[in-house]
């Protein structure tokens, strides 16, 4: 009698335990219970993610924009870094549970990932050596070398619509930085703010003028994390209602945020 | 994992071409660190205190530091004292050092493992040091070495993947253009079976030469 309870309750015990594993939780859950929002991006993109160099910490634009969701739904956040090419396979191997960068929307990356609304407009923008280039059109020269970070939007961009430049895309920011610094390549193609960074850190550089193209940014999840995707989908929406989305721009970029429509990042 | 029958197809002519830039890399500089550790290990057996110590310092230097470190240097570093090669050149020269210092080491060791009766045998023929290593030790200790140079052959085609870094479009730079492109997997595996094809080419010329070299005790 008494070994028929204990086995009873033992087959119970067993029954619960694996409910919980039986995928129940979504990724959400997952994140609560766990306590951490784990994001994944490429350390280096100023001013989107970045570690200080004064304080070591891990900062930006993006970054911040995360952990004010991480903080609203009670978890602490942890970042974790890869090479850009690395950072949508993070994503896909759950090694992360949302890719938070300066990530383009393309349709070729939504068939493999889930974007989150855009969190911000960022036009792409080229930077050179001072004096080298006038204009946008005379990088398309048979003889000029172009580089980029491989794998983003800036690599498909310039071979498309720069045919008779080379593109020699190259796995991080500061590489591509170095290329054109040590006359590796003539021109980089990159974001506004990145380029801006960049030229800011180094007087013998320039923004040519103009705009490759318009480009949006926006956190992306895995197709099976639609809870965590609804939740900080609204987190965008409520953080542009309240202000705290406006404080934040005007915090990293130092003009009033005016948006053209509230649903979006425009 | 992925493997699509349509995009190796669709991407063959780049990965035959990333295979050839591959080979190209792989051959002259397994020519130019086999030329450079032979002399440098001749070198190294000469009297001379200091030439022996350059011999030292440049193996010490180039074994103990990475490959990535030195390719580094060679492509963003050496541009900054108006020393600027093509990304080709940048990547043969930086294996070139780098192996040629492990197979310096090697024969090195050959040499020394030759008996000291040969070094006799041939000095009481009034051959000259030169003459002694030129064609009684050196050849000997080439033979010995092979399996171990087969060994760095192979270990130079795998530094050859390294050069994708420097905007080298060799294999592993065409199978990471692929799925970056797609975020299909077929690159990785493709490209992962040309390596071993090599590998395995490699290894059988490798074992050739030693039969043909082997000298029945």
């Amino acid at each position: 009698m008494r070994n028929r309870f204990f086995v009873t309750l033992g087959l119970i015990a067993v029954l619960l335990g694996s409910l919980s594993v039986i995928g129940l939780a979504g990724t959400l859950d997952d994140i609560l219970s766990s306590g951490e929002l784990v994001i994944c991006t490429e350390l280096g993109n100023v001013p989107w993610n970045y570690q200080d160099p004064a304080t070591g910490e891990v900062t930006g634009f993006t970054t911040e924009l995360v952990q004010m969701y991480a903080d609203s739904i009670g978890v602490d956040l942890v970042v974790k870094s890869f090479d850009w090419a690395g950072v949508i396979p993070a994503l896909l191997n759950n090694k992360a549970d949302m890719i938070a960068a300066p990530l383009s929307r393309t349709m070729t990356r939504s068939t493999k990932i889930l974007y989150t609304e855009p969190y911000i407009i960022a036009p792409g923008v080229v930077v050179a050596r001072k004096g080298e280039f006038a204009s946008l059109d005379d990088l398309n020269k048979s003889g000029v070398i172009l580089t980029t970070t491989s794998g983003s939007i800036h690599e498909e961009i310039a071979i498309a619509n720069y045919p008779n430049a080379t593109m020699n895309a190259v796995p991080t920011v500061a590489d591509h930085n170095a290329a054109l610094v040590a006359g590796r390549a003539d021109a980089v193609f990159t974001g506004k703010f990145v380029g801006e960074s960049t030229v800011e850190g180094n007087a013998n550089l320039e923004v040519l003028p103009g705009f490759t193209f318009m480009d949006s940014f926006a956190c992306a999840v895995r197709f099976d994390s639609f809870d965590l995707w609804t939740s900080f989908n609204l987190f965008m929406r409520l953080i542009k209602l309240d202000g705290r989305y406006a404080d934040l721009y005007e915090k990293w970029f130092e003009v009033e945020w005016v948006p053209y429509n509230i649903e979006t990042a425009n | 994992m992925d493997f699509t029958w349509r995009l190796v197809v669709q991407w063959g002519p780049q990965f035959l071409e990333g295979l050839k830039q591959t080979v190209i890399v792989f051959a002259i500089a397994t020519v130019f660190a086999l030329i450079t550790g032979t002399l440098v290990a001749l070198v190294g057996t000469l009297q001379s205190r200091v030439v022996r110590a350059i011999c030292r310092v440049y193996i010490s230097i180039f074994r103990n530091s990475p490959l990535l470190v030195q390719l580094f240097f060679i492509f963003y570093g050496l541009p900054f004292i108006g020393i600027r090669f093509s990304p080709v050149v940048c990547g043969v020269l930086a294996i070139t050092l780098n192996e040629g210092a492990f197979v310096a080491e090697i024969l090195r060791g050959t040499i020394q493992a030759i008996p000291r009766g040969d070094w006799e045998a041939g000095a009481s023929l009034s051959l000259s040091r030169f003459q002694i290593l030129r064609h009684i030790v050196l050849p000997q200790a080439i033979r010995d070495a092979i399996p171990s140079l087969a060994g760095q052959a192979s270990i130079i085609l795998k530094d050859t993947s390294v050069l994708s870094l420097i905007m080298i479009t060799e294999l592993t730079r065409v199978s990471g253009l692929l799925f970056n492109k797609t975020f299909d997997t077929t690159g990785y595996i493709v490209v992962a079976g040309m390596y071993i094809a090599l590998f395995l080419i490699i290894t059988q010329l490798s074992q050739l030469l030693e039969k043909k070299l082997r000298v029945l005790r």
